[in-house]
């Protein structure tokens, strides 16, 4: 896959993924992962430090019996906003593409 | 950046990637960061070569992370942790000369930097799981280098009882000039000894601040003997600054062990 289109992919999944609800950032990795196998778990980390950086999503440690705790994501105003604008421009990507006959 | 090296361990990855990621980011980006991959090492359990292979060394870790971030600037380590030894060793001669006001207002600030950062090292270390126990070189040391500063305090206190009464040595030596020589050699190795643990302190972990509290007593002590044999004449002057070695390197043990029980009681699972 062309590096520039998946870039954008990654981050609108990211973003959906996250959105879904609080995500523990490993999990969100490991599902991603899955579906993208050929993308190093490290691209993956390196969009969602992007993403947190911008400001897109907020951080926090959620609690657990034994070990240390976790580190949550879940998507910041800018970051709802930023997956809305992406979910449209996706939709109508696929409309234009259906029209073509892709 | 720097030799590229094996880890040994999950931790030491970890480790060796917070003390880079300290060197260019503010301290809570270091800890965001090193967070993502301690999670990630748990949960997968990955031997240190299969660590290696998914995410590059750690050097090569750093290296994505700051093409990730291009704003991202080196802090000046080196310079701090030499202002910060200097620091150190000016004030222990200032006290002795009687000028260390003056010297203490130029040289705190990048002292205190120095400190700050150790610190902030420490405070990452304590997030990562505890380092294998020490062994028994390592409590050897600190038997050593305490029985060091015990052995020349019990000489300060048999010189103080000898008083200006000092023996000769024979061959015509003075023995005082002989002992001056030996503690002026002591007193350098250990201030060596020193500047080495205070590098270790700011480069690899805040736990190095014992070895260097052992230094610091031995020279101190070294130093103090030494003056003391120049002094004998003024009993109650080298009663004092024989006692007063005690009291400082008393002093820096107790803050090592403070620094020790922090870092144990803040540890990550």
């Amino acid at each position: 896959m062309d590096a520039q289109l998946k870039k954008g992919i990654l981050e609108l999944c990211l973003l959906q993924a996250i959105g879904q609800g609080s995500a523990y950032g490993y999990d969100v990795i490991q599902s991603l992962h899955g579906f993208f196998p050929d993308v190093a778990e490290s691209t993956f980390y390196a969009v969602l430090r992007r993403l947190h950086r911008e400001g897109m999503t907020e951080t926090f440690e959620g609690p657990v019996s034994k070990g240390p705790a976790r580190k949550y994501y879940r998507l910041t105003g800018a970051g709802g906003e930023r997956l809305r604008q992406m979910r449209e421009d996706w939709s109508y990507l696929q409309s234009v593409t259906r029209a073509l006959g892709l | 950046m720097g030799a590229r090296r094996t880890v040994s361990s999950g931790r030491d990855y970890l480790y060796r990637l917070g003390r880079y990621l300290l060197l260019y980011f503010p301290e809570g980006q270091a800890v965001d960061i090193l967070t993502d991959y301690q999670d990630y090492f748990l949960q997968e359990a990955l031997p240190p070569e299969e660590s290696l292979r998914r995410w590059g060394t750690p050097e090569q870790a750093l290296s994505s992370l700051l093409a990730e971030n291009p704003g991202a600037r080196r802090y000046g380590r080196r310079h701090l942790a030499l202002w910060g030894a200097f620091l150190l060793l000016v004030l222990m001669g200032a006290g002795l000369s009687g000028n260390g006001p003056l010297f203490a207002l130029l040289l705190l600030p990048p002292g205190l930097l120095g400190l700050t950062r150790a610190f902030a090292l420490g405070r990452l270390e304590r997030r990562l799981p505890p380092p294998p126990p020490a062994g028994r070189g390592v409590c050897l040391a600190h038997v050593l280098a305490a029985a060091a500063v015990a052995l020349l305090e019990a000489g300060m206190q048999w010189l103080l009882r000898l008083g200006p009464a000092l023996p000769a040595a024979a061959g015509g030596i003075p023995a005082g000039r002989l002992l001056s020589a030996g503690c002026l050699m002591l007193a350098i190795l250990a201030g060596l000894l020193l500047f080495w643990m205070l590098w270790r302190m700011l480069a690899d972990s805040v736990c190095y601040l014992a070895g260097a509290c052992h230094a610091l007593g031995v020279c101190a002590a070294a130093l103090s003997m030494r003056g003391m044999l120049y002094r004998l004449a003024s009993l109650e002057t080298a009663r004092m600054a024989a006692l007063g070695v005690l009291g400082y390197y008393g002093t820096g043990l107790l803050l090592a062990l403070l620094c020790w029980g922090w870092m144990k009681a803040g540890r990550r699972g």
